[in-house]
């Protein structure tokens, strides 16, 4: 089983080929996005965060833009950020050199105005894309696949139907020798338990305990009455009793296959199979996790037919609901027939699967088609000061 | 779609409507292993919960095989079952 990738130094494999602009900073956003908008096939990250970091946000920002930095699905990288002492440019750079892939950096304190420094950048980034230009796809084995699993605006049915559908195509990848996982840790709380219990060693159940108890506990001393909010108006509205439920639900998009890892966020997981990644159930800051973990591909099921993508990872968006599949064609990828996840998930995940292989080989997603894909969103946990 | 609702697991004593159900109708669902016959005692909106079986206040309700909650007063076969006879477990705990 095969897909066509693009090979990096590194060994592993992007479905996509851009060089990405990283602003280092909220306050690089603009120019970041300008440049990329001045070369084809290039990409801004921007993101709220990273100016005047304390500890534990500042490594976990840091090592969340690195890694960011080395999803394959990026042929360069150029960092964009200001010359200040509340944001390193160079630290994001190199770290990202590690995986031998070209980096830049342009600093917009550093030309003489900001314009000159865009231009500047604008020159780097074209460079990088001419020589990103000249890769080409290669037949690669579907190990070199590495599937973010998310979900959003969950009913009762999105577990035993687009999850489920999900969670079967993440068991086909990870058969064929990929890795792949999934996040929302907010989300787990109430089924901790059986994903602990497929964890393949005391360690990672441990680990996997932990992070939600972790989770739970912040927002305790936080005086957020998580239980109160879960299951939420609508969920309830829509057949969800408890937060117990509607945990039960989501961890469907998880497949059946043991737990190999659990990481915490920004950090990427070895790939022995199927891993947790610790991201709050916010699905910007989730899905940069799955990003910062990797991912060269994710699925997406969303019953409230969420708009977005990411920059540079393509999101395959599963819905189950008809009526959004026909009325909202430029959001959503794939429709999930009820009728046959009851009755043939294997079947339902394998089409699934299927579809992964042609995104993953070239094939754009709605959210790509239409370039809805640069909101975006970094996780911290400390309050702004 | 035609298949008007399910049990997603041997284990659970709920089943989830696939569409809106009259009250009324007639359900042949495969309860534990078994196929069994339930009559719903009250209309059962498109993917809410009824129970498949009696359940007696302060027993667990069981959905995709595991614990989601316990009844807080006995449920009949046919009805339906969500937070005003159910709490979850973690709640309760921290009631």
């Amino acid at each position: 089983m095969e897909f066509l990738g693009y090979p990096r130094r590194d060994g592993l494999t992007g479905t996509r080929n851009y060089v990405g602009v990283i602003s280092s900073v909220a306050c690089s956003s603009d120019p970041a996005i300008w440049i990329a908008g001045e070369v084809s096939d290039c990409v801004p990250f921007t993101h709220r965060q990273a100016c005047g970091l304390i500890p534990p946000d500042e490594e976990v920002v840091y090592r969340t833009l690195i890694n960011l930095g080395k999803n394959p699905n990026l042929a360069g990288v150029l960092v964009v950020g200001p010359d200040c002492a509340d944001s390193d440019p160079d630290r994001i750079a190199n770290g990202i050199a590690e995986s031998g892939k070209p980096v830049d950096v342009c600093k917009i304190h550093q030309e003489g105005g900001v314009m000159v420094a865009v231009s500047k950048g604008v020159n780097m980034a074209r460079k990088m894309a001419s020589d990103a230009s000249r890769i080409k796809r290669e037949l690669v084995p579907v190990s070199k696949l590495r599937q973010g699993v998310e979900c959003g605006g969950s009913t009762p049915i999105s577990g035993p139907v687009t999850n489920a559908a999900q969670g079967t195509a993440l068991d086909f990848v990870i058969e064929n020798g990929g890795s792949g996982g999934f996040s929302e840790t907010t989300e787990v709380i109430g089924a901790e338990h059986v994903i602990a219990a497929r964890a393949v060693n005391d360690a990672v159940k441990q680990k996997m305990l932990k992070v939600v108890r972790d989770y739970e506990e912040r927002l305790k001393a936080s005086g957020i009455d998580l239980l109160g909010a879960n299951p939420g108006r609508q969920n309830i509205a829509d057949g969800l009793s408890s937060i117990e439920e509607k945990a039960l639900g989501a961890i469907h998009k998880g497949g059946t296959k043991p737990l190999t890892e659990v990481v915490g966020y920004g950090e990427i997981p070895e790939g022995k199979g199927m891993f947790f990644v610790n991201t709050p159930g916010n699905d910007l800051q989730s899905l940069t996790g799955l990003a910062a973990a990797g991912c060269n591909i994710i699925t997406y099921s969303t019953e409230g037919a969420a708009p977005m993508g990411f920059p540079f990872v393509p999101v395959i968006k599963i819905t189950a609901r008809q009526d959004h599949f026909k009325k909202f064609p430029d959001i959503l990828d794939y429709l999930v027939d009820i009728d046959r996840a009851i009755t043939d998930i294997r079947g339902v995940g394998q089409e699934l699967f299927n579809l992964i292989l042609e995104v993953a080989s070239g094939r754009k997603t709605q959210s790509e088609l239409i370039g809805y894909v640069y909101a975006c969103d970094l996780w911290t946990v400390v309050p702004t000061t | 779609m035609s298949i008007k609702a399910v049990v997603l697991n041997l284990k659970d004593n709920v089943g989830v409507a696939l569409m809106d159900l009259e009250s009324g109708t007639e359900l042949d669902l495969k309860v534990n292993g078994q196929m069994v016959s339930v009559k719903l005692a009250e209309p059962i909106t498109y993917q809410h919960k009824f129970s498949v079986t009696r359940i007696d206040s302060g027993s667990k309700i069981i959905k995709y095989g595991e614990v989601i909650g316990e009844a807080t007063q006995d449920i009949k076969p046919g009805q339906h079952v969500h937070v005003h006879n159910m709490v979850g477990l973690r709640a309760k705990a921290t009631k």
